[in-house]
Formats: C-alpha cells, sequence, structure tokens
C-alpha cells in the first residue's frame, strides 16, 4: 500500500497506521444480525436488504468516469468490481459499460457519443444536457417507476433537498434521479493562522472591523518571525470565487452576494450589482493598497496562492469548510507549529453576516426512453439509500465504500448512483463533538470512530499532524460553523434552474467583466467602475435576464 | 565537402555563438525546472522552493512512475503508435507530394488536387461528425483510431512537395530519356536529394504522434488504452467543493504530488530526445550537390 | 490523341494519389457535412439534417455577445503578431546556425530550442508566473540590474498581448528553424563559390543568394500561418489570461469556451468554426494569387 502513496503523505501515513492500530485494539468487528439476501461467497454474512431481485438477470449498459484518484486493488477493475458484482448476484442487473472516460472528459464523450447514435441505457448528465435529451426525446419519464418502486430511504434523501425533485422534473414529469450532495458545503467560512493570532495576542474577530485589524497587523508585524516583510494579510487568487481563496465569503460579511439570486422587496434581484457591493470593493482596495494583498494576486491563480500558503505567507483566506485537507495542510507540513482556525463570517454591522451558497443538483441519473427496465435504476438507488447511505453496519459499509486502513482505494467511485445526503459532513461533525464532549465514542460508526481517535491523538498525544480533523470536526471545528449555516447563517441561491436563453448568451461576458472590475477596483482603480460596471450591465443583457429569472420564479415558487 | 564557404569574423562569430548560447539558455530552463523539481521532495515542490536545483534530492518520484502499471502501459501504446504511424504517414505524404510536385504540364489536374488537399486544413464539420464518420468505419476503441484518420498530415505534403519541386528539372528530364517513369524518379532521384526535407517531415510526424493526446481521449472507450499524453492529461484531479466523504477527503490529501507529474513528464520527453540528434545528421549542407556530381 | 498519351503519362500519379484521395474523402470530407450544424439548434440523436433548422440565429448569437468586436480585434493582433514574429525569428535563428561552424555546437543548439515545443502550456504558464512575477520575477530582476523598473508582463493589459507573442515564439521558433534550415540545405553552394569569386561580402552573400534561396519556404509558410489569423492560440491565452487583461486579452477561442461551458452549444461552435474558415480560405487564396501575380510564384 505504501508505494501507491506519494512520498510527502509517508508522514501521514504513520498517523492513520496509527488510527488504524487504536482501532483494533478497541473495537473487534459486529456480527451480522439478519441475512437477507446474500448469495455467493462474496457477500456472505452480509446484511443485505433487497426486496426484488430479476431472476434471470437482465442486462443494462451505462457509462462511467475514472480519473487519477481511482484505485483498485488486486484482480479487480472498473468492468468487475465489488459495485458490478453486487449489482449482478444481489439485484440481477448485469451493468456493462459502453465506455470508460477520463473525468474531464465526460460531457465531451457522451455528446459525441449520444449525437452518433449510441444511446446508454442509464448515464448521468448535467441539467443543461437533461434539457437537451428530453427535448430530443431520448429520456424516459421516470415518474411511474419512482412512485411504484421508490423506497423510504430513498424518498427521505431525495427530500432533504426542497429542489432536488423540482430540478430533476420537466413539465411536471420526472426525468433523472438527482445525484444529490451538499449545498451547504459551498458556502465559505473564514479561515485565519491561530498561531500568528495568539503570538500577536488577537482574538477571534467578532466584526469586520476587528477582521480588518487581524489582516493589517499579519502584514505589518512579522508573524513567522523571519524579520522579512513577506506575510500577506488576506489570500485571493485571480479566479476571485470557488473553494480556496475566495472573496464570496469577504462580500457576504458586508450582505453583498455576488454571482446569486436573491429576494428582495418581493422580486428576485442579481447580487454583483447590488449597491452593497460598493463598500466591500473599497475596503477590499484599501486592504491592497496597504499590502495586506498579493500585489500580484490578479495573475495567481489556485495554485500559485497553493505556494504562498505554503511557504507560510499566508494568514488568512475564505474558503469552504474542508481547506484543512487541502491546501492548508501543506502549510503545517511546512512548518509544524502551523493551525488555521475556521470562523465565522463576521458582520459590517449588527445583522450577523449570511454565507451564500447554491442548492442546485449538478447531475441527474437518466433512463433511455425504450430501455424495458427503467426501474432497474429506482432500485439501484434504494440499495444504495437502503443499505450503505443510512446503513450503521461497519462491515457494510467497509464492504461497499471502501476500508479505511487503504484510504486510496475509494470503492463508490465505481459506481455512478450515489446519492449523499445534504447535511451528511454537518451530522457527522455534529455526532464527533457531542462524542468528544461526553467522552463516550459508543455510539459512532467505524469512521467517526476513526476520527474520534485522530483528534484524542491530538489532544493526548500532541500530535500535530492530527490539526486537519480538529479543525474541521473539533470543539470549534468548521463544520459547527456549516451547522449554524445551515440554521439561520445561510444565504441560498433562489436560482437552481436551468441557464435561461439570455443568460447563456449575455452572462459569459457580464461574468467576465465582473471580474474585470472587482479586480481593478481592488488594484486602485475609481469606484465608479462599478458604477458602470452596474450600468453596463443592465445595459448589455442584465435587464432581460432579471425579467427572464423572475418569470422561472413564477413559475417555480 | 567544404560545408560552409565563407567564415565569419572573429568577433563576429564569437555574437553569433553568444546569441545562440543565449537562446539555448533561455529555452533549456523549464526543463531543468522540470527535471529539479521531480528530483525534490514534494514538500519542497508544493511550497515552490525548487527552481533550478533539487531541493531534499530524491529519486522517489522516479521509482513511483516506473512502477506505475498504467504510465508504463501508455507508454507501450504511445511507442507503438510512433512505429507504426511514422512509416504510414511518411508513405502517404511521399505519395501525395510527389504528383503535386509536377508542373501543370505534366500533371493537368494538379491545381485541383492541391486545393482538394487544402480545404481540408482550412474547413472542418466541428467534433461530431468526425465521431460519427470513425465509429462507423469501427475505428472507435481501435488502435488504427490513433493512425488512420490522420493519416495523411497536408502541412508536411505541402513542406515535401516544395523540396521536390526545387530539385533541378535536368535530372529528371534526363532520367526521363533514358526511360525511368515516375515511380523510379521520386525512388531513385528525388527521395534521396530530399533527405533532409524527409528528415524534418519523420521527425515531425513522430512528435505530432507522441504529443497527440485529444484523439486518444475521445476515442478510446477505456483508460487503458491511452497513449502516453491521454494518460498525462488525466493525472490532473480539480477538487470538487462539494466533496464530503472521509474518503472524498482522504484523497485531498494525496493530490498535490506535483514532483511526480514532473517525473512523468520529463520521461514523456525523453524517447523524442533521444531521436532527434540521430535525425540531425541528414541535415547536411550541401549533399544535392554532391550526389549529382558523384 | 495527344491527349490521352498525356493520360497514359498521368496515370502512375493517379494511382499515388487514389489511397490518399479516398482518405481525405471519408474522414475530412464526409465529416464537413456538418457545417450543416452552424444552421441548426443542434438536438442529438437526430442524425445531421433531422435538428431544426434556424437560420443565421447561431451568428447572430456570437454577435450579440457584448464585447465580440473587441475579442475580434484582439484576436487578429495577436495572431498577426505572432505570425510576423513567427517568421522573422525562425529564418534569424536560422541563418545564425548556419554559419556556425562547429557541428557539436550546432546540433546542441538546435536540439535545446526544440525542447519547449514539448511542454503543454499548462506547464509553462505554471513556470512563467513564477519567473514573469514584477517583483520575484527571474526576467524583471535582470532588467532591474540595467535600471529598468519592473514591468508586469502578465498583469498590464497593455503589454500582456506581447508577452504572448513572445512566450509563443519562444515555444515554436525551434520547430520553424527546423524547416528552414532544411531549406537552406537546398540552396547551391556553387552559388556562394562564385560569390566568393566576384568579391561579395557576407552580407551580400545573405541578401542576395541566401534570402532568395528560402524565399519559396518564407512565403509559403507566411500564407499558411495566415489560415490562422482567426486563432490566436487558445490553450496559451486560456492558462495565462486573467480579469486583468481581458480588455486585450479575451479572444474568439476563449469567449466560446466560456458560453459553452453553461450550455451545450454545438450549433455555435459550428457557426464559428465556419467563420473562421472561410475568412481563412479568403486570405490565403488572396495570398497566393497575389504571389502568383507578382512574385510569379507559386505556394503550393
Amino acid at each position: 500500500m505504501k508505494h501507491i502513496l506519494s512520498i510527502k503523505n509517508q508522514r501521514r501515513l504513520s498517523l492513520l497506521t496509527l488510527a488504524a492500530v487504536l482501532l483494533l485494539a478497541s473495537c473487534a468487528p459486529k456480527a451480522a444480525t439478519e441475512e437477507v439476501a446474500p448469495s455467493g461467497d462474496e457477500f456472505a454474512g452480509l446484511t443485505i436488504s433487497v426486496p426484488n431481485r430479476y431472476d434471470p438477470p437482465i442486462e443494462m449498459s451505462s457509462v462511467i468516469t475514472v480519473d487519477a484518484t481511482v484505485k483498485f486493488t488486486e484482480g479487480n477493475d472498473i468492468y468487475n468490481n465489488v459495485w458490478t458484482r453486487a449489482y449482478e448476484q444481489l439485484l440481477g442487473i448485469k451493468v456493462s459499460y459502453q465506455w470508460v472516460v477520463d473525468t474531464s472528459m465526460y460531457g465531451q464523450k457522451l455528446g459525441l457519443s449520444i449525437n452518433s447514435g449510441e444511446v446508454p441505457d442509464m448515464f448521468h448528465a448535467t441539467p443543461a444536457e437533461m434539457l437537451l435529451y428530453q427535448e430530443a426525446g431520448l429520456l424516459e419519464d421516470l415518474t411511474p417507476f419512482y412512485e411504484a418502486e421508490a423506497s423510504e430511504n430513498t424518498r427521505n434523501v431525495l427530500n432533504q433537498n426542497p429542489v432536488a425533485l423540482k430540478a430533476a422534473s420537466i413539465d411536471g414529469k420526472l426525468y433523472g434521479i438527482p445525484m444529490t450532495d451538499a449545498p451547504v458545503a459551498t458556502a465559505s467560512v473564514l479561515w485565519i493562522r491561530q498561531d500568528w493570532m495568539d503570538k500577536l495576542g488577537l482574538t477571534a474577530p467578532t466584526s469586520i472591523e476587528e477582521m480588518l485589524t487581524i489582516s493589517q497587523r499579519f502584514s505589518e508585524e512579522d508573524p513567522d518571525g523571519n524579520g522579512v516583510d513577506d506575510t500577506i494579510g488576506l489570500c485571493v487568487s485571480k479566479s476571485l470565487w470557488g473553494a480556496i481563496a475566495s472573496l464570496q465569503g469577504f462580500f457576504n460579511g458586508y450582505h453583498a452576494y455576488p454571482g446569486m439570486w436573491y429576494e428582495q422587496g418581493g422580486e428576485l434581484v442579481y447580487g454583483s450589482v447590488q449597491p452593497e457591493m460598493r463598500a466591500a470593493l473599497l475596503s477590499l482596495q484599501e486592504m491592497y493598497a496597504q499590502g495586506q494583498i498579493d500585489q500580484e494576486f490578479g495573475v495567481k491563480d489556485i495554485n500559485a496562492v497553493t505556494e504562498t500558503i505554503a511557504q507560510g505567507q499566508c494568514g488568512m483566506e475564505f474558503g469552504v469548510w474542508w481547506n484543512p485537507y487541502h491546501p492548508l495542510n501543506l502549510s503545517q507540513q511546512n512548518n509544524p507549529s502551523a493551525y488555521w482556525s475556521a470562523f465565522p463570517i463576521p458582520s459590517v454591522d449588527s445583522t450577523p453576516a449570511k454565507s451564500q451558497y447554491t442548492a442546485s443538483i449538478g447531475s441527474f441519473l437518466v433512463v433511455r426512453k425504450g430501455y424495458e427496465h427503467p426501474e432497474a435504476l429506482i432500485r439501484m438507488v434504494n440499495f444504495w439509500t437502503d443499505n450503505i447511505l443510512f446503513s450503521q453496519d461497519d462491515n457494510m459499509r467497509s464492504k461497499f465504500l471502501g476500508d479505511l486502513d487503504a484510504p486510496d482505494v475509494v470503492l463508490y467511485k465505481y459506481t455512478s448512483v450515489v446519492l449523499w445526503e445534504p447535511n451528511a459532513a454537518i451530522n457527522a461533525g455534529d455526532a464527533l463533538r457531542n462524542a468528544l464532549a461526553t467522552h463516550d465514542p459508543s455510539g459512532l460508526p467505524l469512521e467517526a470512530l476513526w476520527r474520534y481517535r485522530i483528534i484524542q491523538a491530538y489532544f493526548e498525544q500532541g500530535i500535530l499532524e492530527a490539526w486537519v480533523e480538529v479543525a474541521t470536526n473539533g470543539p470549534n471545528g468548521s463544520t459547527a460553523i456549516l451547522s449554524r449555516i445551515a440554521e439561520d447563517l445561510g444565504m441560498l441561491n433562489r436560482f437552481y434552474g436551468t441557464p435561461t436563453p439570455t443568460m447563456a448568451s449575455k452572462m459569459p461576458t457580464l461574468a467576465t467583466m465582473e471580474d474585470e472590475m472587482v479586480t481593478k477596483v481592488i488594484m486602485g482603480s475609481p469606484i465608479e467602475l462599478f458604477d458602470e460596471f452596474v450600468q453596463d450591465w443592465y445595459r448589455l443583457g442584465g435587464s432581460e435576464i432579471v425579467e427572464e429569472v423572475n418569470l422561472w420564479a413564477q413559475q417555480n415558487p | 565537402m567544404n560545408e560552409r564557404i565563407v567564415k565569419l569574423p572573429f568577433f563576429e562569430n564569437l555574437v553569433n555563438l553568444a546569441v545562440l548560447a543565449l537562446l539555448a539558455v533561455v529555452c533549456i530552463f523549464p526543463i531543468l525546472h522540470i527535471l529539479s523539481l521531480s528530483l525534490s521532495s514534494a514538500t519542497a515542490a508544493a511550497s515552490g522552493r525548487v527552481t533550478l536545483w533539487p531541493v531534499e534530492f530524491t529519486t522517489e518520484s522516479y521509482r513511483f512512475v516506473l512502477e506505475n502499471p498504467a504510465f508504463l502501459k501508455s507508454f507501450g501504446v504511445s511507442l507503438l503508435r510512433v512505429l507504426v504511424g511514422v512509416p504510414v504517414n511518411m508513405i502517404f505524404t511521399i505519395l501525395v507530394a510527389y504528383p503535386l510536385s509536377r508542373t501543370k504540364a505534366e500533371f493537368r489536374g494538379r491545381d485541383f488536387f492541391v486545393w482538394f488537399f487544402l480545404v481540408t486544413v482550412l474547413f472542418s464539420g466541428g467534433l461530431i461528425p468526425w465521431y460519427m464518420v470513425i465509429r462507423q468505419t469501427g475505428l472507435i476503441d481501435s488502435f488504427w483510431a490513433l493512425i488512420i484518420p490522420g493519416a495523411l498530415p497536408v502541412f508536411n505534403v505541402i513542406l515535401l512537395a516544395n523540396s521536390f519541386r526545387s530539385i533541378p528539372k535536368e535530372l529528371q528530364e534526363a532520367a526521363a530519356m533514358d526511360g525511368a517513369g515516375h515511380w523510379t524518379i521520386l525512388v531513385k532521384i528525388l527521395l534521396p536529394l530530399s533527405l533532409p526535407v524527409l528528415a524534418t517531415v519523420t521527425l515531425f510526424v513522430a512528435v505530432s504522434h507522441w504529443n497527440a493526446w485529444f484523439d486518444g481521449l475521445i476515442l478510446m472507450n477505456s483508460p487503458a488504452k491511452y497513449p502516453l499524453q491521454s494518460y498525462l492529461q488525466t493525472i490532473v484531479v480539480n477538487p470538487d467543493p462539494r466533496m464530503l466523504t472521509e474518503r472524498d477527503l482522504a484523497l485531498l490529501k494525496i493530490i498535490s504530488n506535483r514532483t511526480t507529474r514532473a517525473a512523468q513528464i520529463f520521461i514523456a520527453m525523453l524517447p523524442i530526445l533521444m531521436v532527434y540528434p540521430f535525425l540531425q545528421r541528414y541535415f547536411t549542407t550541401g549533399i544535392k550537390l554532391g550526389s549529382v556530381k558523384g | 490523341m495527344l491527349s490521352r498519351r498525356k493520360f497514359v503519362y498521368e496515370i502512375p500519379l493517379y494511382i499515388m494519389l487514389a489511397p490518399a484521395v479516398v482518405l481525405v474523402l471519408v474522414y475530412a470530407y464526409t465529416p464537413m457535412l456538418g457545417i450543416v450544424m452552424a444552421f441548426q439548434r443542434v438536438l442529438p440523436g437526430k442524425g445531421l439534417f433531422g435538428s431544426p433548422w434556424t437560420g443565421w440565429e447561431n451568428f447572430i448569437f456570437v454577435m450579440e455577445m457584448p464585447t465580440i468586436l473587441q475579442v475580434v480585434w484582439n484576436t487578429i493582433r495577436i495572431a498577426g503578431l505572432k505570425a510576423v514574429a513567427g517568421v522573422v525569428v525562425p529564418v534569424t535563428v536560422a541563418l545564425m546556425l548556419n554559419n556556425v561552424t562547429s557541428r557539436a555546437f550546432k546540433r546542441t543548439v538546435q536540439t535545446i530550442i526544440y525542447v519547449p515545443h514539448f511542454l503543454s502550456w499548462v506547464i509553462v504558464a505554471g513556470i512563467l508566473v513564477d519567473i514573469l512575477s514584477p517583483s520575484e520575477g527571474v526576467v524583471n530582476r535582470l532588467l532591474g540590474v540595467v535600471g529598468i523598473d519592473p514591468i508586469f508582463f502578465l498583469g498590464d493589459d497593455q503589454v500582456f498581448p506581447w508577452t504572448m507573442v513572445t512566450t509563443d515564439v519562444w515555444k515554436s521558433f525551434g520547430f520553424g528553424t527546423i524547416i528552414y534550415l532544411a531549406a537552406l540545405t537546398d540552396i547551391d553552394p556553387t552559388l556562394y563559390e562564385a560569390a566568393v569569386m566576384d568579391g561579395a561580402t557576407r552580407g551580400q552573400q545573405t541578401w542576395y543568394i541566401t534570402l532568395p534561396g528560402i524565399s519559396g519556404t518564407i512565403i509559403m509558410l507566411s500564407t499558411l500561418s495566415l489560415g490562422n489569423i482567426l486563432n490566436a492560440g487558445f490553450d496559451q491565452i486560456f492558462n495565462l489570461y486573467s480579469p486583468l487583461v481581458y480588455s486585450t486579452g479575451d479572444i474568439i477561442d476563449t469567449l466560446v469556451y466560456r458560453t459553452g461551458i453553461m450550455n451545450n452549444q454545438y450549433g455555435v461552435a459550428t457557426a464559428v468554426g465556419l467563420l473562421k474558415s472561410v475568412v481563412s480560405l479568403l486570405l490565403i487564396g488572396a495570398a497566393y494569387k497575389a504571389a502568383a501575380k507578382w512574385a510569379d510564384y507559386r505556394i503550393f
């Protein structure tokens, strides 16, 4: 296993091994309580519930993606693995892949093969693709099959995101099963170098004011103590938005919500052209002028910013909850005492700031019109939700998700029928924090127990590398903040449809204009640029887009 | 033969050499950088501490790459692609270049065919029909999809035809008097006299086969059949902001291995860099005259 | 009679062309039927002629993009500069290499300058951001030595197009140099011998023998590069541009790419491709005629 990991992870490996050893010492495998449908040796002894099995087995052609992170154990490959065997032996569905392609090329390969007349029985599609294929009459209406066969658990997970099934429906008919994920995970939190704050005697920021002070002192008072003026208050990448070194959270602190739609005065408005943007831009401009933002951020992509973070020059960034896993862990690897803490986004006034996020679904599982067994997809989804997603059975989870001792082999990547609970990360974090507070890990599932041990290793044995788990799932970790965002500190993008006609033709240019304006204002152009941008935005198509989006909102209340 | 007629004066020669040497340095810089990255520790590479000299020297990346069966397999596909693709391309190129190098008097259809081929460079119907045709001809997921659709590189045809045209007509007329036909003139006279351009075109064809990545990704139905450059495209993984399982997160920690990428890029460059000097011995001035007189 | 004998004489030529003609008909001409997609709203699975016809809608879609004129101008400017530099630099380097006596030196330089051609733009971009940085980059530090203020090569919209041209030349001049070196070998050495007898200086030899000797190749490659006047280099610009330089650096291909992300627009992509092809054909055709008329030179 060691050779599969890259060199730099060998240190990390010791930590994983440690956790595994701790686990083995404390936790014997649980015995299966009931056996429902195992057939064949591989699945013997597991508790599996499958109400209907095709006998004789049916055929289903599909397609799937792989990428560099998809690894196999000896004797398995994408065509023959635990998932394909389970589908065949337990469900009676023989899945064969027409093609397997690298994730980055999936859309292109799918478009080409479908256009040349080769439509798989079951595949996954983006919202725009689903709309197009439905219009071309290629997709089966799944409504009756969903009504007839979807299990309790399946309905449960699909209804957890209130817009999921709506987004999968066209003219009131269900054409796809939404591959639900965690919308709130796209919300920003504020990451700050805790060790620097401690050194300079700073405390957690409760307002924008305090955050700006922290940024200023980080950049001026040489918190890394190397005698060189090389520290940066706030790290920003040239792409401005996204998961790492983003500005989204910064704007949210000023109650501005760039790039998304929200309700104001009874209708939907676009955040980027609202007056709240102005104060945030001016503030960023000042930070830049004072050298608190990298003077060359305008050309630095995520990789370049990652380098800055790894070198320990970065004091603060807005990013998603998992940033400690990447890229913040690099900073700790280079400097063992580095520690990043997550904070809720501070507010410019007395109203708490809300983190923006979007609930739209990225992919849908769809079925070819004319395929003899459309309900097979529903059964595959049921298999996932009934036996794995909500399962507390560690044996099942290891069997179908992956063995925690071999974290680089992730088994569910071998199937495309994967749905998650929107609040999975939050729930897991809450359970863990609860167990930590009561010192009672007994109710935790295997993965959580694994994390519990790691967090304990940090506090009790001083294993500094374990900070990643502490910063995310520890007492004040980022998932605790997500939990509050999901409750009342979040701002949900109201628009979750496919691009409207004017959006499709004008938005790329308008978004370019916006990024240009934001970058230039930060770098010192007069703030009037923002006013000009707002006017241009409406003039060059924005007015039509606003109308279209509001029309959409009336149809999708 | 004396290769050069006039030597530069000492000082000018010095400037000439200095400028060329400077150009070489500017061009070799990125390679040295990549080589240093591939021989450095992953942490040093991730924090941008490596420039032109390895930091925390290690050959671990090379061991990792060379033990990776997917890398070796795609390396094999690429080698085979060059070994098969270059001869196929060269045969097509030569066979088309010859008729197009004739004068209008010798070959009345010449102009028509020139534009017939040239138009294919300028116009295309886009990816979909191209893919459909390749599928209809049964090449999807076949090794031959990497060879046949692109078997006629028109740019190289033009290069070679131009070179054929610059060969003195007298030689060919004399041969024709002696009863030599088109095939004889092509094989016995034009090809031997065009070695520099043939070497150039061979190099271009080999390089384009070696560097091509898009067709492999889109025309093969399984990653096991990817050529090397297609494979190299797939090793960059962009983290998805919505990752949320503990297993995804475990993967996040192992994706940023720049040293391994550097090693792969370096290994991928080696074969062509080794072939090139070998081809260079055909770039020799005056070879034509020599053969004519001899 | 004469024409029949002539045909017999030409038969081997047709035999030589036959395989290539078949190949090109199948793999290049048949797919050209796909050009009809420029006039359709492409619905998958309907075949080439089954999708609804939309007339010029896809073209109008492109023309109505707010910054389209600026973007077309950016494209022509960058591509044009690249075309010029892409001829001048390789010719100069080829001439310089031709003057080198040491064969080992010549071959080493020749090999090394070809090396950047092997690196993808993603890789090169990562390196360029470092070495072109105004504060820490090697290039600006060297400029500082000779007293020049730091230049923001990738972030200044006045400089950016030139940075694109320079880095593109850097990456591809080794390739062009090889072609010109091969062309130089076609020059008859007796011409030089005669020139020396007449007492020609080295400069005169270059001007009156060497350059005319490779002028055919120069004209031909320049003409071919005209065909790329609307292709300013997607991979390069996509990896290096930023909001700071959109005003001068955004090109047709990057604009279309950003549109495509939002929407599966095969029709639009085909329409843009068709426009580019027509412009290329017109330019190449004009150059071909011009060369034949004024220089009495047949390019192809």
